[in-house]
Formats: C-alpha cells, sequence, structure tokens
C-alpha cells in the first residue's frame, strides 16, 4: 500500500451522535408524552372518586360509546362502501358529478350537522311544527324520532363520516385491475355477485382502513353527543375534568377512551392481514363501467342524492336559513376577532406541523433505521387520539411544569411566573401538533418517495450538503403537497372543538367554540356566522381532494 | 499516481454481501469498466467510490488522498467526483443551464455561464440551455447528465450503467458523444455496466466482477482473447461448450486436440464461440474440418446466426459474417480457428 495524504479534518464530518437521529427522536418524544402521561394513568392508585365513577356511569359511557362506533361503523361502511361502488363502476346521469359531490359532508364538523338537525328536527324545529300545523296534531297525537338521542346522534354523524369510507373505497375500486372485473364477469358472475364476491373483498383493506378512520373521529367527537345528551367517554372526561374538578379521574377515562383507540388501530392493522391484495394484472384502463337505464338509474341517483342532501345541502340550507332570518347576521366585531383567533392558531399551527413533519420525513429519508422508522412512527400516532385525551395528557405536564417553575422563581427570586405554558397559545398549540402532525407528516412522506434517491446522490456527488439539498431540490419540488398538508391542517384546526375547549388561554375564543357556547345556550340561529365560516374553510381540503379525484387513476389519460 | 485506487474494499448490507477484498486503481485519464451481470456489486462499487456509501473495511483514495476507510468518511460532497446516474437524476424543476451550473463553485455570472455552455457544448447541446428536462429526449437527458457531472471539472467520473436507459440505436451515438467529452475532459473515468460489449467499446480497460470480488482484468482485447474462466469467456457473448478430458496437455476435440495446463484425467470443457467456426460448403473443407448439417439458419443483417449438429448428435451455435441462407439440412463443413478454443477445467 502507497503512503496515502490524510483528509482535511474539516472534511470528515462524523458526529458522535447523528444529528437527523437526534432530531427524529426529540420530536416524537416530545410528541408522544401527552399520551405516555394519560396511559400512565392506566396504573396510577385509583381513589373513592373513581369507584364512583365506575359504580355509576362508567358502564353507561361504555355501551353509549360501543353503540356509537357500532352505529357509526355500519352506516359508513354501508353508504360509503354503497355509493363508491355505484360511481366507480357505473354510468347514470350524474356520475361524473356525484364522484366529488359525495366528498361535500367531509366539510361539515360532526357538531354543526349535529346542531342543524336538533335545530330542524326537534319540537319547536320547522319539521315537527309543519307536520302539526298540516294535520293539526297537538303534542300527543303523533310519534315523532328524538334526534336528540344515540339514534340522532349515529346518524347524523354517519352522514357527515361516510366519505372517509367514500373515499378510501372508491380508490381500491379504481386500482382494482379490469381483469379480475372482467374474469369475473366471464365466469358468469353478475353484478351484485361482482359487487360481494370480487369487488368488496379486494377493496377491505381500505374499507376497513376508511372505517377506523370515521370511528376514530366518531371517539374525538364532543359536540354532537354533548348536544345530543348522549353521554359517552369524552362527555365524561369533560364532566369529570371541568364539572368535578377531578383531572385524575378524567385522565384515567381518557386512559380508557385510549384502549379503544388502541384496539381500533389493531383492528385496522389485522384487517390488512396476511393476504396479498396487489394486484395480479398491472393492466389498467377504463373501468368496465356498467351502463344503468330506467328505474335503476333513477334508484341509483337516489342513493348517491341522499348523502349529499342530508349530509350537506340541508345542514347548508338550514345555516343560511338561519342566517337570513336572524336580524342581525352576525357577522360584526366580536365575529371579526374570533375569526382571526381561529386563523392565527391554525396558521400556526400548519407552519409548525409542515417544518416538523419535513424533519421527520427527510430524516426518515437520510437515515432509513429501525431507531429512526419507530420514533417517526411514534410522532405520527396523535391523529388516533381524541382531541379530549391528548388534552388531558397536554394538561396534566404542563400544569405541573408552571407549578414548578412558579415555585423554584419564588423561592429565588420572590416573583410568581403564574402560567408559562398551560393556558397559554403554546398549549393549545402543542395538543394540535399532538393530533394533526400525522396529517402533514403523511403528505410530506408520500410525496419525498415520488423523489427518486438518485436526486439527493446526485445533489451530494455535485457538492450540496443534505440540509441544502433539502433546500434547493426537495423544497422546490415538494411544495405543492406541503401547500396542500398546511391547508389540511389549518382547517382541522379551525373545525377542532374539544382540545381547543380545554387549552385555549383564558377568553380565547375561536369560531367553533363560539358556535359551541351559542348551541349550549340553544341560541341555534346565532349559530349560523361562525358555522357558515367554519364550513366554508372546510370546503379547501375537499376542492382538494374532488380534483385530484380526476387523475387518481394509474395509467388515466391525463 | 492513481485517480482512484481501492484497496480490498469489502461491503455488506445487512447480511448481504455485495463487496469481498476487491482492489481497482484508476490512473488519470484512463477508462476503466467494471463489467459483471447485475447484483454482482458493481454499483456498490461505484457507490463507495462517490461517497454514499460509507466504507466497512478496506480504503479508498482519490488523488492520493485518503476519502474513506473504516473512521474516515470524506462526504461525496468534499469528493469531487462526477457522477452519472443510470435514470440520469436531472432536477426536474431546474432548466438545463441550471442542473448543469448545480455542482459550480464560481459566484460571478459571466465565468459560470462560461463554463456551463462550455460543458453543454462538449456533448452538442448548447442550444438546450434554456430547456427543462423533461423537454428534452432520453439521448439529450444522457448527454446533459454528462456535462453537468464535467461541468465542476472532476479529476474522477464515475459512470453507473449510462446507456441502459437509451434504446439500442440511439446507445452507440451517445457513446461516440460520451467517449468523446471524457477524452477532451482529461478526467479519469470508472463505469459501470453489464454490457460486454459497450465495455469493450468504451475501456481502455476492463475489470470483470463475479459475486463481489473481480475475476479478472485487462485490455478488452486480452479479455476476450484470453479468458481466465468459462465465467468470463460466457460473459463477453455466446459459447459453445465441448466436454472432454486433459491428456498429455491437451484435451481432444473432433477439431483436432486443443491445447492445455491442465493435469491429466481432469473433467474439462472445450469452449469455442461461435464466430471461431468457418463454414463451408461440403467438399471445400480441408484438413481438420468436420461435417455437419444445417439445424436452422437465422440471417440478422450484418450476421448470420446457425446451429449445426454434428455427426454425433451435438450441437453447435456458429456465426458467420454476411448473410448466408442454407436449406435446413443441408450439409457443410466446420473449421475451427483454434486461436478462439479455451479449455477449462469442468467446475
Amino acid at each position: 500500500m502507497t503512503d496515502l495524504v490524510q483528509p482535511s479534518q474539516g472534511a470528515i464530518r462524523r458526529p458522535l451522535v447523528d444529528r437527523w437521529t437526534l432530531a427524529t427522536a426529540a420530536i416524537a418524544a416530545v410528541i408522544a408524552v401527552p399520551i405516555v402521561v394519560v396511559l400512565s394513568y392506566l396504573a396510577v392508585p385509583t381513589g373513592d372518586i373513581w369507584q364512583h365513577l365506575a359504580s355509576t356511569v362508567l358502564p353507561r359511557y361504555v355501551a353509549n360509546t360501543v353503540w356509537l362506533m357500532t352505529g357509526v361503523g355500519v352506516g359508513t361502511l354501508v353508504i360509503g362502501a354503497g355509493t363508491a361502488w355505484l360511481v366507480t363502476l357505473h354510468r347514470f346521469p350524474g356520475r361524473d358529478l356525484f364522484q366529488w359531490l359525495l366528498l361535500l359532508p367531509m366539510a361539515v364538523p360532526g357538531y354543526i350537522i349535529a346542531y342543524t338537525y336538533g335545530g330542524l328536527m326537534d319540537f319547536a324545529g320547522p319539521v315537527q311544527s309543519g307536520l302539526r300545523a298540516y294535520f293539526g296534531w297537538s303534542r300527543r297525537d303523533y310519534w315523532f324520532p328524538e334526534i336528540r338521542s344515540l339514534g340522532g346522534a349515529i346518524t347524523v354523524m354517519t352522514l357527515v363520516l361516510y366519505p372517509y369510507v367514500y373515499l378510501l373505497a372508491r380508490a381500491a375500486f379504481t386500482e382494482q385491475s379490469v381483469c379480475v372485473l372482467e374474469a369475473s364477469r366471464t365466469l358468469g358472475a353478475g353484478p351484485w355477485r361482482r359487487f360481494l364476491r370480487v369487488g368488496l373483498p379486494l377493496a377491505r383493506p381500505a374499507i376497513a382502513a376508511g372505517v377506523a378512520l370515521a370511528l376514530m373521529e366518531t371517539l374525538n367527537d364532543l359536540g354532537t353527543v354533548q348536544h345530543f345528551a348522549v353521554d359517552t367517554f369524552t362527555t365524561g372526561i369533560f364532566r369529570t375534568w371541568l364539572g368535578l374538578g377531578e383531572l385524575a379521574a378524567a385522565a384515567q377515562l381518557a386512559a380508557i377512551l385510549l384502549l379503544f383507540v388502541i384496539a381500533l388501530l389493531l383492528f385496522e392493522r389485522w384487517s390488512r392481514g396476511d393476504a396479498r391484495y396487489h394486484q395480479t394484472s398491472g393492466r389498467y384502463r377504463q373501468l368496465p363501467s356498467l351502463r344503468l337505464r330506467g328505474i335503476r338509474a333513477g334508484l341509483t341517483v337516489v342513493a348517491c342524492s341522499l348523502p349529499v342532501l342530508l349530509g350537506f345541502l340541508v345542514p347548508v340550507g338550514v345555516l343560511v336559513w338561519w342566517a337570513i332570518r336572524s336580524e342581525a347576521l352576525g357577522f360584526d366585531a366580536r365575529f371579526l376577532q374570533l375569526t382571526l383567533h381561529s386563523v392565527s392558531l391554525g396558521a400556526l399551527a400548519a407552519v409548525l406541523a409542515v417544518v416538523l413533519s419535513l424533519i421527520l420525513a427527510y430524516g426518515a429519508r437520510l437515515r432509513p433505521t429501525p431507531v429512526v422508522r419507530g420514533f417517526v412512527r411514534l410522532a405520527s400516532i396523535g391523529y388516533a387520539v381524541p382531541g379530549a385525551v391528548i388534552a388531558v395528557g397536554v394538561m396534566l405536564p404542563f400544569a405541573a411544569i408552571d407549578r414548578t417553575i412558579d415555585a423554584w422563581a419564588r423561592a429565588s427570586f420572590g416573583v410568581s411566573t403564574g402560567l408559562i405554558l398551560s393556558g397559554t397559545v403554546v398549549a393549545v398549540t402543542f395538543a394540535y401538533l399532538v393530533r394533526f402532525l400525522a396529517i402533514s407528516f403523511n403528505a410530506a412522506e408520500a410525496s419525498l418517495a415520488k423523489v427518486g434517491r438518485s436526486m439527493d446522490d446526485a445533489g451530494r456527488v455535485l457538492g450540496r450538503r443534505p440540509l441544502e439539498i433539502l433546500a434547493t431540490i426537495h423544497l422546490p419540488l415538494l411544495r405543492p403537497s406541503l401547500l396542500a398538508a398546511a391547508l389540511l391542517v389549518f382547517v382541522d384546526v379551525i373545525k377542532e372543538l374539544p382540545a381547543t375547549l380545554i387549552l385555549r388561554p383564558f377568553n380565547f375564543d375561536t369560531l367553533a367554540i363560539y358556535a359551541y357556547d351559542l348551541a349550549r345556550d340553544e341560541r341555534l340561529a346565532e349559530v349560523a356566522a361562525p358555522a357558515l365560516a367554519i364550513l366554508a374553510a372546510g370546503l379547501g381540503p375537499v376542492i382538494l381532494l374532488a380534483r385530484s379525484i380526476g387523475r387518481s387513476r394509474p395509467g388515466h389519460s391525463a | 499516481m492513481s485517480a482512484l485506487s481501492i484497496e480490498g474494499v469489502s461491503h455488506a448490507y445487512g447480511a448481504t454481501q455485495a463487496v469481498s477484498g476487491l482492489s481497482l486503481a484508476v490512473a488519470p485519464g484512463e477508462v476503466v469498466c467494471l463489467l459483471g451481470p447485475s447484483g454482482c456489486g458493481k454499483s456498490t462499487v461505484l457507490r463507495l467510490a462517490a461517497g454514499l456509501e460509507e466504507v466497512q473495511s478496506g480504503r479508498i483514495a482519490i488523488n492520493e488522498v485518503l476519502v474513506g476507510a473504516p473512521n474516515v468518511h470524506v462526504p461525496p460532497e468534499s469528493r469531487n467526483v462526477g457522477l452519472v446516474f443510470q435514470d440520469f437524476a436531472l432536477f426536474p424543476h431546474l432548466s438545463i443551464c441550471n442542473n448543469v451550473g448545480f455542482g459550480l463553485n464560481a459566484r460571478d455570472p459571466a465565468v459560470r455561464r462560461e463554463r456551463i455552455l462550455a460543458a453543454l457544448g462538449d456533448v452538442g447541446l448548447a442550444h438546450a440551455e434554456q430547456a427543462f428536462p423533461h423537454m428534452l429526449s432520453g439521448g439529450e437527458q444522457q448527454r446533459v447528465a454528462l456535462a453537468r457531472a464535467l461541468a465542476p471539472r472532476p479529476r474522477l467520473v464515475l459512470l453507473d450503467e449510462p446507456f441502459s436507459g437509451l434504446d439500442t440505436r440511439l446507445r452507440e451515438q451517445v457513446r461516440d458523444v460520451t467517449l468523446e467529452a471524457l477524452r477532451k475532459s482529461g478526467t479519469a473515468t470508472l463505469m459501470v455496466t453489464h454490457d460486454a460489449e459497450e465495455a469493450m467499446f468504451m475501456a481502455d480497460r476492463i475489470a470483470v466482477m463475479r459475486a463481489g470480488r473481480i475475476v479478472q482484468a485487462g485490455t478488452p482485447i486480452d479479455l476476450y482473447r484470453h479468458p481466465s474462466s468459462m465465467f468470463v469467456a460466457a460473459f463477453f457473448g455466446e459459447i459453445n461448450r465441448l466436454p472432454g478430458v486433459a491428456g498429455n496437455g491437451k484435451v481432444g476435440t473432433l477439431f483436432g486436440p486443443v491445447p492445455t495446463d491442465l493435469p491429466d484425467g481432469t473433467r474439462a470443457e472445450v469452449v469455442i464461440r461461435p464466430e471461431a467456426l468457418g463454414v463451408a460448403l461440403e467438399g471445400e473443407g480441408g484438413a481438420g474440418t468436420v461435417p455437419a448439417h444445417v439445424v436452422s439458419a437465422h440471417p440478422l443483417g450484418r450476421s448470420t446466426r446457425l446451429v449445426l449438429a454434428l455427426d454425433d448428435g451435438s450441437r453447435l451455435k456458429a456465426r458467420i459474417w454476411g448473410l448466408y441462407h442454407p436449406a435446413i439440412g443441408a450439409p457443410v463443413m466446420l473449421a475451427l480457428d483454434h486461436r478462439q478454443a479455451f479449455v477449462f477445467r469442468t467446475d
């Protein structure tokens, strides 16, 4: 061996601890704090209050939660998978329109549809009043389903959550190779048999994932169940904490709710199963859509219209009607301030979420080690965790930190620092990040994965360091998807209710909080202004999804 | 002085050993090809030289400066090597001009522009500077990738299957341009390919790799004329294999004895390239010719590929120049060019 010149030390960078591993670990550790804190309460010795809860309300919480999940699960499955099958594999008048119309209810948060149907269907509402006026009935002359019930909650939540199933099922149906479906046709399977024996089983993992998402949203819901007086874990957590002031017991309820979530996640993973759902044929053509005529076409149009009508047009119509009818439209200075609060919280969380996601996704790309992958997965677990659980998990450690700092400052300097973390924008923004980081991370990871590995290598060999490559190559390429991810987080923050309710700074109200407060005071007509604003924001992601629907099919002529 | 020297380098991905104790040097201005089947570890060698993988054992030096060894890793951005990727890896959001200028350190816009245009000019694409990668054909993209790699004037250029993404007709033309640009720049080049003809065209020296090791290295003619193993012989084209046994320093065949160093009694195979067989019409053959008849004939344009059956039933492939279409079953006489017959021990 010849003698070689040693490289200059500056050229060798081999830090003791890898910076990217450290960065992903730090983000994951911080994001995981609320979940770990809540889970730890499963092991905390319980006091009398817990005994009391367990013997009085707990069975009701469990029963209501289970029934709610069952009802919404079945409802979203039938509506979501059914409409997806109809619009992807059949031709009927308005099919292209229904493809994206069916997404619209997604823009309506559960609590807002609950307020509108609550107002529409209760005793004093226009439906019952109209029936009484028309038939000349009085109170005892007729039976009318009580909207403020478990059944009502299941119905309205199904109406706004089925698009999760629809979206994923639709994607799964369109990705199914035409050959498989045509093969089943040549083997003599009729349309129903094709749906039940081929289409549905092949799309099962996607449909299960969609149902799991819908159920996670169900568990997250506070506004609907509270408005409809259905006691679930979420309302229980609130009552125990804010009503009884029992933080520890609330945390224990949250921990049990978290077990439901973990069961859901396991269900979703299990439903993917061992079976391989990869397509055996890579041939994609225009799907062989069955042309429907006459009565069948009519029934299909009705089937596809109903969810849109009930899940979007009716609530929007009610809101608009309320807005017009009330003397003061509600778009006043206070409304402006609330909007500003909502928008600034949303923007702050969106920017932070995208930045953190980019670090996580790029870290996982640069260091595809099991350790980094584990941290990344940990950091994106929060999407499944209900806002109320996260709120409890944020509040407990933040309050403890505040107390510690305050005690130390008073002992050392004789000044009280008061609340630094809890009850400030920091706490609520942190909760948003825990819950919504997965949304932006998935977007960042997916679009980063589309950039070939050789792009990074080319940049390195041409003299750029990893961070410069992120800035000069990846950021310009990812910009559209990152903007879309930021929009998704922004809108979700604006719609978010439970965590905001618990963690927002004192007197810092948002549009969602305002709508919630008005609904609690039964001032439903005034809900219109904030609700319409939230709804308008919610249309943003729907438009994004609708736009991507046209080009989602591989091999589709662009 | 070596532009690149790789000494005893081994590399594993998890449990998979990709490179085992490989040594290789590239002199300044020399074009060396690493030739081998896919999965033989040749791309790993390239990535190690570029610094995209860290050296696990052995050492790598560029221009006599140690750049890689266990616990020494000069990152790729500090190595000043050019790398042309199999998929070209042009940045889709940058114009051709900015792609080529990506690796330039010069801040002065006039200097940058001059260097970019010079690099593009060397590959005949000066007119395309304002275009974007997707607007160019595959061959043009490959040339841009080469210009981008050469623009920072690296002392070493690495080419990773640079022509495999191009269709055959385009390949020869781009190969000419590439070789010319490399020669003009005077840089040392290490190219990886699985195409023996491509390697023979481009290389001053070829190193044939198999399962992470170099099995033979030498000039293209050396390797073609004197393959050291059945693997190398087979890699440079179709072969005929005739079994036999060594005895008295030779192996007997129908075409007469072929000399060998193998000890007496060793089971061996005589390897004959199809182009080493001469085909003559019956009755025209001289001494040492063997009668056979035509099983199939495929005129391919420049040459004709024949399958011939000998009287003992064995079949031989032959390739002769020009178009030739004998009748199936036609009797012919076969002659062997003994310089192109090699004897290897039967594995």
